[in-house]
Formats: structure tokens, sequence, C-alpha cells
């Protein structure tokens, strides 16, 4: 029984170091998953067809039906190599670019207590200088 | 994604981990029953994704810990109702006694005469030396446990090393 109140205090404490991070020191790429491996994901779920799981890194899920994820995969085509970077971020919002083998798609990711996609951008809409300004502004 | 970022992840989810280790009251690894392997690789798969920030590391914190706390009232249980203990970890088996190597016992192990020779070889006995073993029991974790008849001499460190 010791042994299962240490290993309980142990997942309490990383759970409030955690929790700690976030909440008062505005952590929001270490203790949580950084905008680029949200929106790397979200690509990847729907690279592969996997609609539910790539609902599940949207902000409002209701946002963007099936339909719009099919338009999506059929744009991006079955890419195996996805990679992301980050063009611009602040605390509540970032625009990432994500490479899908050979098409490149920008996505917009905000922050809700953890990093959700917002908005994938037909055409690339910020970057550099430009891009911070906006969210800036 | 930041290098640093990942060196941090990485020693937070290490640390952790070890902590977890620690605090369950780990076996040694030469007692490792084959599901404590399973139980290590599950907990490796976990920390690939919390490296690579897939997840965030709460999220990894609480499926390393279900896994870890799963695996301990399983084994709390187990050491408290011997009869759950043969339902989950089994009994050791008698696979050689006075020489003769039990072949029901060795198929229910899915070991074949090969194995049991080269577990003997690690003992330091030789197939001619057989039939100084009284008993040979295959432990939980795998390891073969022998008892020499009365009079038959312990193999020694050079003569395990020989037959190696």
């Amino acid at each position: 029984m010791k042994e299962l109140f240490a290993a309980t205090l142990i997942l309490a404490l990383l759970l409030g170091c955690s929790a700690l991070a976030v909440t008062v020191f505005a952590d929001r790429a270490l203790f949580v998953s950084p905008p680029d491996a949200v929106a790397e994901g979200f690509v990847r779920e729907v690279v592969t067809r996997r609609w539910d799981r790539a609902r599940a890194y949207l902000a409002s899920p209701d946002s963007m039906p099936r339909t719009k994820l099919e338009a999506l995969r059929s744009r991006l085509g079955s890419a195996d190599n996805v990679d992301a970077r980050i063009i611009t971020r602040n605390d509540s919002r970032a625009i990432v670019e994500v490479r899908a083998g050979s098409r490149v798609l920008r996505v917009g990711v905000v922050w809700e207590g953890g990093w959700r996609v917002e908005e994938v951008y037909a055409t690339p809409v910020y970057g550099g200088i430009a891009g911070w300004v906006a969210l800036k502004l | 994604m930041e290098l640093w970022r990942i060196a941090v992840r990485a020693a937070i989810a290490y640390a952790y981990l070890l902590a977890l280790t620690r605090a369950s009251g780990k076996s040694t690894i030469s007692q490792a029953t084959p599901f404590d392997f399973v139980v290590s690789l599950i907990l490796g798969d976990l920390i690939d994704d919390a490296l690579w920030a897939e997840v965030p590391l709460a999220k990894f914190g609480v499926a390393a810990a279900s896994i870890v706390f799963c695996d301990l009232v399983v084994k709390l249980a187990a050491f408290r109702w011997p009869a759950f203990r043969r339902l989950v970890s089994g009994d050791p088996r008698l696979v050689l006694r006075d020489g003769i190597e039990d072949r029901g016992q060795l198929r229910r192990e899915q070991l074949n005469e090969a194995d049991l020779e080269h577990l003997l070889h690690e003992k330091g006995i030789d197939r001619e030396q057989w039939s100084d073993v009284h008993l040979g029991m295959l432990e939980l974790d795998h390891e073969l446990s022998v008892i020499l008849t009365p009079g038959a001499k312990p193999a020694t460190r050079a003569m395990k090393e020989q037959l190696r």
C-alpha cells in the first residue's frame, strides 16, 4: 500500500508542476504540446483519413465537418513526410507552416488551455514580420 | 521544435519514470518476469510520445502512472492471495528430475531440449552430468534453479566459463 501512495504522490507532483507551469509561468511549449506539434499531428491524422482523431485537434470540431476534412485530404494527397515549423507565435495564437510531402499549408492554432487548430488557410496568409505584426494587433 | 525543449522534456520524463519505478519497489532486472518486460515496453512507448511533444507531459504522466498502478495492484494482490499469484504468474515448473527431463513441463514453457541444455550449461552442468541433478526447477523469471544429488560436486566458475 505504501508503494501505491508513493506512486500517487509522484503523479500528483508532476500534475502540480504541469499546472503551475501553464497557469503561473505561462508555459506554452514544454509541459504542453507546442503549436507545431499540434498542427503536425492534425495534418497527420487528416492525411491518414482518421477524421475523428483529426477533429480532436480542432478548437471547434463542428467548424470542420468530414466533407471539409476530406477536401483537405484530397488537396494534400497521401504524404508520408509531415513536418511543421512555427511562422509566428504569441501566448494565445500561432501560425504554423506544415509540409506534407510536396504540399505546404498554413494552420492557425489558438490557445485554449492547450493548443488547438482554429483554421487551415487555403494559401499562406501570414509570415515573418507581417505575421508578427498581425498577431500583435 | 527547439532542441533544448526536447532535452528538458526528456530529463523530466526520465526523472518521473525513475521516481515511479523506485516508488513501486520494482524488483531487480534479474528477477523480472516476462510481463515486467511487457510493462517496460509499454512505458518505453509512452515516453516516445512525451519526448516529441505529441502529448502533454501531464497526459504522459497519467498514462505511465496508470500502468504502474495496475502493475502494483496485481503484484500486491498476488502477494496477498497465492491463488491469484498462480493465476497471473503461474508456478515454477519442475523440468528435470534425477537427470530426466519432463517433456510435458518443457512443452508448457515452450522450451525444447536444446534450451534446457543451454540453461544447464549456464549452471556449469554438461550433458553427461545431468544425472547429478536431483531437481531442476524453472523459476517464474525463467531462471533454472538446480539442486544436485548428494555427493555431486557443484560447478566452479572456470567450468561454467568453459561450457559457455
